[in-house]
């Protein structure tokens, strides 16, 4: 409902209470002048039929509240503020939303993770290589870009199934999204990236660590 | 004045309006007055009840209030029966009857298979 016809059914409510009371002071007014009659007529004096009447009768003030609680249009609308009405209804929603955003970045640190450990522990594997380049004359710039290039392709592999699955089964979010498309750009373009950063890194760090040993140890070493 | 006021069984009291005003429309205290009347003072209608009732069958459609003048010239809210309340009243009359009569096949047991 909106703002207006909630002020007008509020409005409409408090005047026609307003004549429903009237009535109803008249209709006691009523009630109590005619019992007062009759217990004039059974041979009470006028004060103590009109007591009588009264307490017959119960507290008015009580009475007519009961009364209006009978008629659900007397009875004020409930007034709640707009905001939170809207939190009431998407409450449920917005746990679900937390929850999906939680799993999700979950998910992303995980694959971060992963892909981290796991290319890191293979360039550090190759340590003995790099160090037999590095004797052989190889220069860092070039052995570096080497070991990160050939790290990259599994990530490459790795990205293209992954945003490929997510095209596909992204679907099946599409009743949880709102204001969002189910190939969103942004979305698809930011996580691309940010695993990439996370490849690169896991890369380049082991492999840099690499170059710099001294090839004589790195040679002794297995 | 009887001897011994019974309660109003809960729920019957809208069966005898509904009665009531099905003889003649009528303001609220006639029907409090011809309630006791009809049940000889057994019954005394607490009108701290009659109008919630009242109201809550005008709510429902059952009947419908106008302002009239009584014989006496005075202003007096008038309840009248309406279609709906017509109907009402012949359900309430069959399920009350149905009910009353298995109550007393159980109070007039006496042993035995019925």
């Amino acid at each position: 409902m909106s703002a207006i016809s909630r002020a007008r059914e509020l409005l409409r409510a408090l005047l026609h209470r307003g004549r429903e009371d009237r009535d109803l002071a008249e209709e006691v007014r009523f009630h109590i002048e005619m019992e007062t009659a009759a217990n004039e007529q059974r041979g009470m004096g006028a004060a103590e039929a009109r007591r009588r009447a009264l307490v017959a009768f119960g507290g008015v003030e009580r009475f007519s509240e009961e009364v209006r609680d009978e008629d659900p249009r007397l009875r004020p609308p409930v007034i709640r503020s707009l905001a939170s009405l809207g939190a009431a209804t998407i409450a449920r929603h917005r746990f679900t939303m937390l929850l999906m955003g939680f799993f999700a970045a979950t998910a992303l640190s995980m694959t971060a993770i992963g892909i981290y450990g796991v290319i890191a522990y293979n360039v550090a594997r190759r340590k003995q290589e790099i160090g037999v380049r590095m004797a052989l004359g190889a220069r860092r710039g070039s052995v570096l870009r080497l070991v990160v290039g050939q790290a990259m392709r599994p990530v490459a592999l790795g990205l293209c199934i992954g945003l490929g699955a997510a095209l596909l089964l992204a679907r099946l979010l599409r009743g949880l999204l709102y204001g969002v498309g189910v190939h969103d750009p942004l979305t698809f373009v930011v996580v691309t990236c940010v695993l990439l950063v996370v490849a690169l890194l896991a890369a380049y760090l082991p492999g840099r660590r690499a170059t710099r040993v001294d090839p004589v140890v790195a040679l002794r070493s297995d | 004045m009887a001897p011994d006021h019974s309660e109003l069984l809960q729920g019957t009291l809208e069966m005898l309006i509904l009665k009531t005003l099905s003889l003649e429309p009528m303001h609220g205290w006639g029907v409090a007055q011809r309630i006791q009347q009809i049940s000889r003072e057994t019954f005394q209608v607490n009108q701290g009840s009659l109008y919630p009732a009242l109201q809550r069958m005008k709510s429902r459609g059952l009947i419908v209030a106008e302002w009239r003048t009584t014989e006496n010239n005075r202003r007096a809210r008038y309840y009248r029966l309406t279609a709906a309340g017509r109907r009402q009243l012949e359900a309430d009359r069959a399920a009350w009857e149905r009910s009353s009569s298995a109550v007393n096949w159980i109070l007039d047991w006496s042993g035995g298979a019925a």
